[in-house]
């Protein structure tokens, strides 16, 4: 579904990103993880193609899209949610989504009714209540949710989620869960960026590791879980 | 050899100016995030202010020089941030760039009354007389007095910015006051404090600058606007680039206008500082960093379908009526205020729905008029009418579809001025008119006043449904979500560059149609009629009325159009037009949305109440 | 003594109200865990304590004084200091200027302040000069935490220091609260992840909608935990 290339990325003298290659196969559930500054977020931009990288290709299916600009990836099937909310604070949670639903039916894809597919979203992830709320009132945890079902209404194949469980309590984080586990089980690719180890530890099928803009493992949850370098770099021994 | 030598020297003089004036501009943005249009004009009340102490009145002159610069200059700016400023905190770029307009034509006007212009007033040089020579060149102190300041002020500036904690905390409020309070910092008080500063270099510039030439109210005001070029050339936070910018354009452009020959001189010299200002402007990328605020705007409710396209009937058989009642005076006035809510409505658009402020409406206002009046009317004419002004608009939004916010409305402003100097003087002739007919329609004569009345009452009407149907639908969300966050936009498939492209076209298409409208109305126009300043005024006006709304559009129209009359009733009202200008950018701070904002509100509440009635009625029942 | 007390506390947004009488006690050297569900009120509580929100109705009492009326500033003078959540940081000044900011309370010279932040999070040392929006999620939030490292307060309100932060780094930070109590500090902890929050509280308070519905040990409070988040989700 995706695949990254020797991705490069220097902003003046810091190199954020330097050549990192990782896949993510179709109706895959991946793990990104890495410490603070490790160059998640930059990676998201990059596939995203908000950030232009110095060197490096990205391909969704086999086509190279390393040129095309942001909305032309998301018209292929590329969704996203933004570690720092990026919602549109002057609508409301329901009309959030819609514009969604409305941006997918106004670049020609099948949308009979948009109102009612960005309801049945926020249903999904259980926004159902504060569906005519403005979003502005709600809390941050919530408002990642917000983000969630938004980029769900563009019905995305691949879909970058950024810290999707942050500020969620317990509960909401396990629901989280399960629905990206039901999402996977539709069909759809899911790169997961997520500090919730045990999060990622439970739905995640494959783990890519980050730090310092190189990956430095790859592999199962209990793979991940139990390699000493991770545990040094990431983890803490307490994880374990 | 000389004379280049003399014109660098003068052109480094008037660049200090520019740097001094243009490092105002930048401390004040970089401190409020408010690009304050009005510093030109505390110069100047600073500049009459000192010539009334040190001449009229006598005062020693360095006493004059410090009360104005430490003492009335600091306490206007206090005043005008506690007043005008605080109360608009985080509204959107062009609410805030109206308040500052607002009180630019507040100063202009105490200008006018206290100092009128019927006497010559001239400030005496400093240091007058003495001089020193330079490579075989004769330089007096004041001209000395200008360069040195200006080197201390901006290195001042810059090392207070970067060292001292009050200097960084002045940025800091900006971004985050809450924020900024919670590490222990009043942020109204460094706010008041950032402004009495702005307000104290903007005194300098025009103190330092009136002893070149004689005082002159309006000439010392719009003389910021060269500022604004090298402003941008620092981005409007880079000090050192800013001063920079200032030199390299007050020095090139002395030496330019020293070598040409007159007639350059007189084509090209107004318009330079706008070109350099357009030049800036498309050159520059980055933006702020937005800060952490997610309050959104709270735009007023918009109204159903059917209710929107009820009102417009009622306004129109209303009109239909009336036009029957009216004399052939106050039919030209309401038209007139018909006509002009139109091209507002091309604002609403732009601004209101789009948040990009625009600061040409009426140049593209002109050129409907003036494809009109070049085709003979007709359905011809009508079409040109629509078509050459959103070409134009296309054109300029693809020049300037990156920028966003104030620097998009200084890229409009650059724009209306240039086509001010250039186009419509030439096509127009200086002081020419071109006679621009009336749409021909079938059935009836438009050229009967009464008929026209009722048309433009219809073209309202329409244009007015049909911005209220956008905005409930998909397309109005799309721009609402689009100015909100760029980035979430995009990556749900979203091209901004095209949504902007389309808004901004549509919206010169607008006021093209308007202005063709506008032009049939009066039977002809002057290059006067499109003067950058009227747009700024219309931009002020619909502000003022509500930029989120049909109906705030049409009221702040209607009182403009009725203002003359007003007039002619009460003869002293024209003194305090300025006045009352201000007034009504005072109470922007009560309701950023305006007046239609206001009702939007009161009917809200009415409806809040009926529902509460009906609610208890139902369980009573 | 009592740091912070409130008492049958009132607050709000304009006419809505959020906190309907809230009363709450965190004596000096105490952690007091603040949990609830999203939307409780919990980060409206914090903010009335750091004089963000005026009170309507109640007391505010911070060192045995009464604040009501207190403006952020002067109680952040007076030794409360809260994080906010998500957004602690200026984004336009670069880290070094942010630090600079924290110099207004307390009486630490800027050099200390870099020291001790550098010392505690290596990677803003890193970053000193980079605007500090640009900062990665986690970097920023190490910047807004390590105002509470410089400025020596009294109070120390804590609005989801977690949020976003490796789990390493989280190790270190409640490590780090637990030190910043036995020096004598009043901690008042939001977490959503209640776990995290008790291991390290002395007691812990549930807040739900607006309401303290319970205030115990953090072992009793833990057990009622799942009712209250099931029932105050709503
Ligand atoms: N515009 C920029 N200019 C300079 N440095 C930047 C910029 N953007 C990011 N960086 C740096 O690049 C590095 C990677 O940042 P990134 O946001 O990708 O980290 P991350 O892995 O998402 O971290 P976190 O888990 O904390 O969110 C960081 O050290 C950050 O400071
Ligand atoms: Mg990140």
């Amino acid at each position: 579904m995706l695949r990254v290339e020797d991705v490069e990325v220097r902003f003046g003298g810091v190199q954020a990103l330097k050549g990192v290659s990782l896949e993510v196969p179709d109706g895959a559930l991946v793990g990104l993880i890495g410490p603070n500054g490790a160059g998640k977020t930059t990676l998201f931009n990059v596939i995203t193609g908000l950030e232009k990288p110095f060197r490096g290709r990205v391909l969704m299916g086999d086509q190279d899209v390393t040129s095309l600009p942001p909305h032309q990836r998301a018209r292929r099937g590329l969704g996203r949610t933004f570690q720092r909310i990026e919602v549109f604070s002057s609508l409301t949670v329901h009309e959030n989504v819609l514009a969604a639903a409305e941006a997918r039916r106004s670049w020609g894809r099948d949308e009979p009714e948009p109102a009612r597919s960005a309801s049945e979203l926020l249903e999904r992830v259980g926004l159902g209540d504060v569906e005519r709320e403005r979003v502005d009132k709600l809390p941050t945890g919530l408002l990642r949710l917000v983000e969630v079902a938004r980029a769900l209404a563009s019905r995305p194949r691949l879909l970058l989620l950024d810290e999707p469980g942050s500020g969620l309590s317990t509960h909401e984080s396990e629901a989280l869960g399960d629905l990206l586990v039901d999402l996977v089980r539709d069909g759809r690719s899911i790169l997961l960026v997520e500090h919730d180890v045990e999060l990622v530890m439970r739905v995640c099928q494959q783990i890519h590791v980050l730090d310092f803009g190189s990956i430095i493992a790859t592999g199962t949850p209990d793979q991940v879980q139990r390699d000493p370098v991770v545990q040094a770099a990431y983890l803490g021994t307490s994880a374990a | 050899m000389t004379t280049f030598l003399a014109l660098s020297i003068t052109g480094l003089v008037v660049g200090c100016i520019y740097a001094l004036t243009a490092c105002g501009l930048v401390v004040t943005y970089t401190t409020s995030g408010v690009f304050n249009f009005a510093h030109g004009a505390i110069g100047m009340v600073a500049a009459f202010t000192y010539w009334q102490l040190s001449v009229g009145w006598g005062w020693p002159a360095p006493l004059a020089f410090l009360a104005v610069l430490l003492v009335l200059a600091p306490l206007l700016g206090a005043v005008v941030e506690r007043v005008l400023i605080r109360p608009l905190y985080g509204a959107p770029i062009g609410v805030t760039l109206v308040a500052t307009l607002g009180l630019l034509v507040t100063l202009l006007g105490v200008g006018f009354l206290v100092w009128p212009p019927d006497t010559t007033r001239v400030l005496p040089k400093f240091f007058e007389g003495h001089t020193v020579t330079v490579f075989s060149l004769v330089v007096d102190y004041n001209q000395l007095l200008v360069i040195v300041t200006s080197v201390v002020v901006a290195v001042g500036l810059r090392l207070f910015f970067s060292r001292t904690r009050l200097g960084i905390a002045m940025r800091a409020v900006v971004d985050d006051p809450e924020l900024a309070a919670l590490a222990g910092t009043k942020p109204e008080r460094v706010s008041q404090l950032s402004w009495a500063m702005g307000a104290s270099l903007a005194a300098l510039a025009g103190v330092l600058l009136a002893p070149l030439q004689t005082l002159n109210v309006t000439e010392l005001t719009l003389l910021v606007i060269n500022g604004y070029a090298a402003a941008m050339a620092g981005r409007l936070r880079n000090l050192p680039a800013t001063v920079a910018g200032a030199l390299v354009i007050g020095v090139s452009s002395s030496l330019v206008l020293g070598y040409a020959g007159p007639q350059v001189v007189n084509y090209v010299r107004p318009a330079i500082p706008m070109i350099l200002l357009f030049i800036a402007v498309l050159f520059l990328k980055q933006e702020r960093l937005r800060a952490g605020s997610l309050a959104g705007l709270r735009m007023p409710r918009t109204t159903g379908l059917r209710q929107s396209v009820g009102v417009g009937v009622v306004f129109v058989v209303v009109a239909g009526f009336v036009s029957g009642q009216l004399s052939p005076a106050h039919l030209a006035i309401g038209s007139q205020g018909l006509v002009l809510a139109f091209v507002m409505l091309s604002l609403v658009l732009l601004s209101g729905y789009g948040g990009q402020v625009s600061l040409c409406q009426l140049t593209f206002a002109g050129l409907g008029a003036y494809a009109m009046g070049k085709t003979g009317g007709g359905a011809l004419g009508l079409l040109a009418a629509i078509a050459l002004p959103a070409a134009a608009g296309a054109l300029v939004a693809l020049t300037v579809v990156r920028l966003r916010g104030l620097f998009l409305a200084l890229a409009t402003l650059a724009f209306a001025q240039a086509m001010d100097q250039i186009f419509f003087n030439h096509a127009l002739g200086y002081g020419g008119t071109l006679a621009i007919p009336r749409p021909r329609l079938p059935f009836v004569d438009t050229a009967d006043d009464q008929v026209y009345f009722v048309l433009l009452a219809v073209v309202l009407a329409l244009g007015s449904v049909g911005l209220l149907v956008l905005r409930r639908r998909a397309f109005g969300r799309r721009l609402i979500a689009l100015n909100d966050s760029p980035a979430a936009s995009a990556t749900m498939g979203v091209s901004p560059v095209r949504t902007r492209l389309v808004v901004f076209t549509v919206s010169s298409a607008v006021a093209g149609l308007g202005g063709a409208l506008l032009g049939g109305l009066h039977g002809s126009v002057s290059p006067n009629d499109f003067l950058l300043l009227n747009s700024c005024v219309l931009l002020l006006l619909a502000t003022l009325g509500g930029l989120y709304t049909p109906t705030g559009a049409f009221l702040a129209a209607m009182s403009y159009a009725l203002f003359p009359e007003l007039q002619k009733l009460v003869p002293e009202l024209g003194q305090v037009q300025f006045l009352l200008t201000g007034l009504g950018v005072l109470a922007l701070g009560r309701n950023r949305y305006g007046v239609g904002g206001q009702l939007a509100d009161a009917g809200e509440k009415l409806r809040a109440l009926r529902l509460q009635r009906v609610g208890v009625a139902r369980a009573a029942g | 003594m009592n740091a912070l007390e409130l008492i049958g506390l009132r607050a709000g947004y304009g006419s809505i109200e959020v906190l309907h009488g809230v009363s709450l006690v965190v004596p000096a050297a105490t952690v007091v865990a603040l949990l609830g569900p999203n939307g409780a009120g919990k980060s409206t509580l914090l903010k009335v304590a750091s004089g963000t929100i005026a009170t309507t109705d109640g007391c505010l009492h911070v060192g045995g004084v009464h604040v009501n009326g207190a403006d952020a500033a002067a109680l952040a003078q007076a030794g409360v200091c809260r994080i906010p959540e998500g957004r602690g940081i200026f984004p336009n000044l670069t880290v070094a200027e942010n630090l600079r900011m924290w110099t207004g309370v307390g009486d630490l010279r800027p050099a200390e302040v870099a020291e001790r932040t550098f010392g505690r999070f290596p990677r803003l040392g890193e970053r000193r000069a980079q605007l500090a929006g640009t900062l990665s999620g986690g970097e920023q939030q190490m910047l807004a935490m390590s105002r509470s490292l410089v400025v020596d307060p009294a109070v120390l309100l804590l609005d989801e220091i977690s949020m976003g932060l490796a789990p390493i780094i989280v190790a270190e930070l409640y490590e780090l609260v637990g030190t910043l109590a036995q020096q004598g500090i009043a901690i008042l902890l939001v977490e959503q992840f209640a776990q995290t929050a008790l291991a390290v509280a002395d007691s812990a308070v549930i807040l739900s909608q607006g309401r303290v519905t319970r205030t115990g040990t953090p072992a009793e409070v833990e057990e009622h935990l799942a009712a209250a988040y099931l029932g105050g989700a709503a």
